[in-house]
């Protein structure tokens, strides 16, 4: 069940929220939890059914791990290393579940091609979500191993693993920042400002998903699908609209998320800080995706030293960190290949950084915003060839179109220029898809924050008058679509 | 001016706000789009059609049904006068969709009546997805079908189709200059069958034909036609599944091709569905087509006609005999004169 899908809009999600606030405003505080728990199996198992057996199971193990690491916390230093040996049992078990799913078949045809092998591809599919969850539950192990204090049932363990606004998608959550949100607090009455706020992100988030992302999709796919043939401004339509395709889809997927959990009076971390607003490739990483930043930074680069053991050792930790980040996002050379770009931007950033030289914003924000854009294209193409294509297209290699109309007013270009009433036609964009894409770019750029909107949110006319037009109109397109487009972040 | 509110005052009014502008949206549609005529014209074809079909009441008889590769490629009036028995050409336009083509058959075919879908290869991709075109058309023409032949999600997709998702970034008069029909029809015999083309003969961009890539699934298409099938079983119809007419490109030969065709056959044969002839047997040269790659000129129609007249003799010799004396390729000039009911208009 997708997000924007009609039956998660209009019954799912409204009827979860009735049982669950009826549950709460008596009290019953363990039938609201068991509430959420059933919802978010039935939400998960709706898009997943054979795959629930393995969110139970690998929630079923971790709450073990877990507590085998919180009973040998009393014991000294036998149960020091007894702790250790179920950390890493459990570190590694998560990951060989990760691997098994997601990089199995992605090893074996990278064995195949260097070692000559021929091993067979195995049919394994991958369960929705398996990189978010398997990341929470290995965050929570540490965690428990850092601080075992940390008390837990088996009950609001599950919720926090399989709470369905986050379960596909994240936010990649601590368990220490989600669960006092849960706590019950007895004879709690119907908030309504969470509810409010939540509405309003929900709401935003719906729209940027549909409104916003949807057209950009349309473009970048078109424009992917025959890269070979992409004139100048066609390819830099291909790589903006997936840029912003990417932006809007997993921001707005964001929005939704924090938006329904807020309606259960929960608050999930923000994952996105306008990053295409970022005057650095630091600066980026500080605003994108940044709850997988903040576990990258946590749980991989620190743990290998950071930056505490000299420079050389600095890099090579961030060219690591970044490897992983790649290869976290898919099983293929290209999610590799953009992770690597982006280590070695960031060494780049911090060698500049230690000449002392100061960049003006400007330039600093065009030179970030050019390479992100570029590295996208990575990220998304389907082969190298396909990538190359349109990066070629972007430094016009293929020409320039233009459109037809403009061939008398520009007839010293005719040489340079081909005039053509179909010089978008590769990306099967109107004449307007220029200005489309610009004017979501200015968005993307200029346009405020989603938390900071939601959280000085005033309950006026104008405002409920505003969120209930952006449901509206994205009411008119999700039906108008036909099929629900799922979630770019739904395949990592 | 803007009143603050509470937050629950907030929450409710933002809720009735977007349901209230939803309906009055819903409403408008339903009310208003009747008066925009443009789709009068393929209604009037719809109603000759099946009028055509009724007006042979009881007797068994050929249905032709698809999109408008059938409609420019079988002349039912060849195949009446060849076997002696009653035909209609009741294929309409590819943008009405699988499910609405064999709404219509259902309407009009009776217990021993013969059925042959020549589908376009986009039926058989046909993902269930409605499109602007159709829901227009349904709410313009045929309350009917929208009121008894769709569930109450589809209902709503349609009203919203009204304004598409990819009208919101178009002029308005863009959204008005839409061609509907992009090739003009000439008139309808008695048959149903169109007895010139019109329009423009030059092709359009020509392609090879849309087909599943990677793993063969079964589409909603597919799926129409399995449900097809079991019904018209139930009725005691027979069908045929059968492919349309369309230009020969060199791509047909590729591996991709061949086996997803083959795995069509398979399908069909797996649920025990018959089919006549193969893809192959209906790619023509393009001199033969006229205005886009699925529409024959006479000349095609002719040729394709007499090729399904010996193919359906082959196939079932007992039901399809072809009428003492008369030749398949004489059929044009045959003069077989089959008696029908008179309805009013």
């Amino acid at each position: 069940m997708l997000f924007n899908s009609p039956q998660y809009l209009f019954l799912f999600l409204p009827l979860t929220l009735l049982v669950y606030w009826f549950l709460t405003t008596r009290s019953w505080a363990y039938a609201s939890k068991w509430c959420i728990i059933f919802a978010s199996l039935l939400f998960y198992a709706w898009s997943a059914p054979h795959y629930l057996l393995v969110l139970v199971g690998s929630i079923l193990v971790n709450y073990l791990l877990g507590a085998a690491i919180r009973g040998a916390a009393g014991e000294h230093n036998g149960g020091r290393n007894v702790r250790k040996a179920v950390l890493i049992a459990g570190v590694a078990g998560n990951v060989l579940l990760l691997g098994y799913f997601k990089y199995a078949n992605f090893l074996i045809e990278t064995a195949n091609y260097i070692i000559g092998t021929r091993f067979s591809i195995v049919e394994t599919g991958m369960p929705l979500g398996i990189s978010f969850f398997t990341f929470t539950q290995i965050a929570y192990l540490v965690d428990i191993y850092r601080q075992p204090n940390t008390e837990t049932t088996p009950l609001d363990y599950c919720l926090f693993i399989a709470f369905f606004p986050r379960i596909l998608s994240g936010p990649i959550t601590r368990y220490g920042e989600m669960m006092p949100e849960c706590a019950p607090d007895g004879g709690r009455r119907m908030n309504y400002t969470p509810l409010a706020a939540g509405l309003f992100l929900f709401s935003l988030g719906l729209f940027k998903k549909i409104v916003l992302a949807t057209p950009c999709a349309e473009w970048a796919d078109n424009g992917f699908a025959s890269a070979h043939a992409l004139g100048f401004v066609e390819a830099w339509v291909t790589s903006l609209s997936y840029s912003l395709q990417l932006y809007f889809d997993f921001s707005g997927y964001t929005d939704m998320a924090l938006g329904a959990a807020l309606m259960f009076n929960i608050k999930l971390p923000i994952n996105f800080n306008a990053p295409y607003r970022a005057t650095s490739i630091q600066d980026f990483w500080a605003r994108w995706h940044m709850t997988l930043s903040r576990f990258l930074r946590d749980y991989v680069y620190i743990p290998l030293g950071g930056s505490r053991l000299g420079e050389f050792r600095t890099f090579w930790n961030i060219l690591v960190t970044f490897l992983i980040c790649g290869l976290w996002h898919g099983a293929g050379g290209l999610f590799v290949f953009w992770g690597l770009l982006h280590g070695l931007a960031l060494i780049v950033y911090r060698l500049w950084r230690k000449t002392n030289f100061r960049m003006n914003a400007f330039v600093g924000w065009v030179i970030t915003f050019s390479f992100v854009n570029s590295a996208w294209v990575f990220f998304r193409a389907k082969s190298w060839e396909n990538a190359m294509d349109v990066l070629k297209g972007m430094v016009g290699l293929h020409g320039l179109k233009l459109p037809a109309s403009w061939g008398s007013s520009l007839a010293f270009m005719s040489n340079r220029a081909t005039f053509t009433d179909g010089w978008l036609n590769a990306t099967r964009g109107s004449d307007e898809s220029v200005l489309v894409v610009v004017g979501i770019l200015l968005i993307a750029i200029f346009g405020q924050t989603s938390d900071r909107i939601a959280h000085t949110l005033r309950p006026k006319t104008t405002t409920a008058l505003l969120t209930g037009f952006m449901l509206f109109i994205s009411f008119i397109c999700m039906f108008s679509m036909n099929k629900q487009t799922p979630f770019i972040y739904f395949r990592f | 001016m803007s009143y603050s509110y509470s937050h629950k005052g907030f929450f409710y009014l933002t809720i009735f706000i977007s349901l209230a502008l939803t309906l009055v949206y819903c409403l408008t549609v339903y009310l208003l789009w009747p008066t925009i005529g443009e789709y009068r014209g393929l209604k009037d074809y719809v109603m000759k059609k099946e009028r055509a079909a009724r007006m042979i009441g009881d007797t068994p008889k050929i249905i032709f049904a698809g999109g408008s590769a059938t409609l420019l490629g079988i002349r039912a009036k060849d195949i009446e006068t060849a076997f002696g028995i009653p035909s209609v050409n009741l294929a309409l336009h590819a943008g009405l969709d699988l499910d609405y083509v064999l709404y219509t058959v259902k309407k009009v075919a009776r217990s021993g009546d013969v059925v042959i879908l020549p589908l376009e290869y986009e039926h058989f991709l046909y993902d269930g997805a409605t499109n602007s075109f159709k829901a227009s058309f349904v709410l313009s023409c045929d309350r009917e079908y929208f009121f008894h032949a769709l569930r109450p999600g589809q209902k709503l997709e349609y009203l919203f189709h009204i304004i598409g998702f990819n009208k919101v970034f178009k002029t308005v008069k863009r959204f008005h200059s839409v061609q509907l029909i992009p090739w003009a029809l000439g008139d309808l015999n008695e048959n149903g069958d169109v007895t010139s083309n019109g329009g423009e003969r030059r092709l359009e961009e020509i392609s090879p034909a849309p087909i599943q890539s990677g793993e063969f699934k079964e589409t909603e298409g597919l799926l129409l036609i399995k449900e097809f099938s079991r019904w018209a079983k139930e009725k005691g119809v027979i069908v045929y599944v059968s492919y349309a007419n369309r230009v020969y490109l060199k791509d047909y030969e590729r591996e991709e091709y061949v086996r997803y065709f083959e795995n069509l056959k398979r399908y069909f044969v797996r649920n025990d569905i018959a089919v006549l002839g193969t893809p192959y047997d209906f790619f023509y040269p393009v001199d033969l087509f006229y205005g886009t790659q699925y529409h024959l000129s006479q000349q095609g129609i002719t040729l394709r006609t007499e090729k399904l007249i010996h193919m359906l003799t082959d196939m079932n010799p007992a039901f399809f005999k072809v009428l003492p004396g008369r030749n398949p390729g004489d059929a044009v000039t045959g003069g077989g004169r089959i008696m029908r009911r008179r309805f009013r208009d």
